[in-house]
């Protein structure tokens, strides 16, 4: 990429002038030509755009890079103490390195985690789920029993209208006179005894 | 592990042209080696430490109950672990090899690297028996069960050897440990 600027003095040399562009040499006087080239312009404008593009990521890079290696340095291999457990970036050499598995990468030993409790909670699911079709199968089997999916469900309302219908079957009369007093009152303040 | 890799064996094409002074390798090594010195050790923060992992012992295949699915994988990782570093310990002994067959050059090489040539071909061996031919992919279990047939084969031929050649090398080098010992004036053997 650094030779592209290199090639154009060289077709030059190659191609000489009077072979390039013979019938568009001006003269203005004898003896003096003006050698008619195509514009530099478009190659100039192009490398130059590359190399800024380029350099913009590759400074800051080698930079960090350089900091890196050299300031920063390697770590040192040593033995685990016996009363301490080393985080997880610290099992990691290059100080880059580090960084990822630190603040940008999932910890090796999170992601085996994962992996044993999604199993688990796979293999609970299907326990449940077979559990359930056998129940299902001995049941239609036996006809035995009111059906696992029944819930004893208190329907008020249903309960009061029988009641009521009950009420009314002794007739209107036994509701206008009651045999009992009503119940005393519970609020807002129960009475004092 | 065998015994680690001798220091002259680590760079230089072979021992006629590896000086220590005078290779290629200098040029690219002393600028490097100089900077280090007078600039990254004068520069460099305090050194800190990094671990090496160890992972906790775990059931193997045979250990774990029928139908326990977590078990199978923790047995079935520490297998794909074990195999890793199982090959490449076979790599480094290729390597070591390679190294002494470039140092010593081909001839010497017959007689200096008999030591690293059977350590390849004994840890090599090692490692088909235990993971080789079972197809692929293969699991933990193929592996135990590939296992299980070998001890079954084994019993129904006793007769076949199968560390017959390592009792003979085993006999070679005690003749020529032997030989040496015997004293002789000036290397008339």
């Amino acid at each position: 990429m650094v030779l592209f600027s290199k090639f154009r003095p060289l077709l030059q040399t190659v191609l000489r002038p009077k072979e390039q562009l013979q019938s568009i040499v001006k003269r203005w006087s004898s003896g003096r030509n003006m050698r008619v080239m195509i514009s530099e312009f478009h190659e100039r404008k192009f490398f130059d755009m590359f190399h800024y593009y380029f350099l913009i990521g590759l400074v800051p890079t080698f930079c960090v890079v350089f900091y890196a290696n050299v300031f920063v340095g390697q770590a040192t291999l040593t033995e685990i103490p016996d009363d301490y457990e080393p985080r997880h970036w610290e099992y990691y050499k290059h100080p880059l390195r580090r960084f990822m598995a630190r603040y940008v990468v999932q910890p090796f030993d999170e992601r085996y985690e994962i992996s044993l409790h999604s199993i688990y909670t796979h293999v609970m699911r299907d326990q449940l789920k077979a559990l359930e079709r056998k129940v299902k199968r001995l049941e239609h089997a036996r006809g035995d029993a009111k059906g696992w999916f029944y819930r004893p469900v208190v329907d008020h309302l249903t309960e009061l209208e029988q009641k009521k219908a009950v009420e009314r079957s002794d007739g209107y009369s036994a509701m206008v006179a009651p045999r009992e007093l009503p119940p005393p009152r519970s609020w807002p303040v129960p009475p004092k005894t | 592990m065998p015994e680690p890799t001798p220091p002259e064996h680590v760079y230089g094409l072979n021992k006629w042209s590896d000086l220590g002074y005078t290779t290629i390798d200098m040029l690219y090594l002393r600028p490097v080696r100089w900077f280090h010195r007078n600039f990254v050790e004068r520069f460099r923060g305090s050194a800190y430490p990094y671990y090496h992992r160890k992972f906790g012992t775990v059931k193997t295949i045979d250990q774990c109950e029928i139908q326990d699915q977590i078990c199978f994988y923790e047995a079935e990782m520490s297998f794909l672990r074990e195999k890793r570093i199982d090959t490449m310990i076979v790599e480094i002994l290729h390597d070591r090899l390679t190294r002494c067959i470039a140092y010593e050059g081909r001839i010497d090489a017959l007689d200096k690297c008999a030591k690293e040539k059977d350590a390849l071909f004994e840890s090599h061996a090692n490692w088909y028996q235990k993971y080789g031919e079972m197809g692929v992919p293969h699991s933990c279990i193929d592996a135990y069960m590939k296992q299980k047939h070998h001890m079954i084969w084994m019993r129904r031929h006793p007769e076949v050897d199968l560390k017959g050649w390592a009792i003979e090398r085993e006999y070679e080098k005690k003749t020529k440990d032997y030989i040496k010992s015997i004293p002789m004036p000036m290397e008339t053997r």
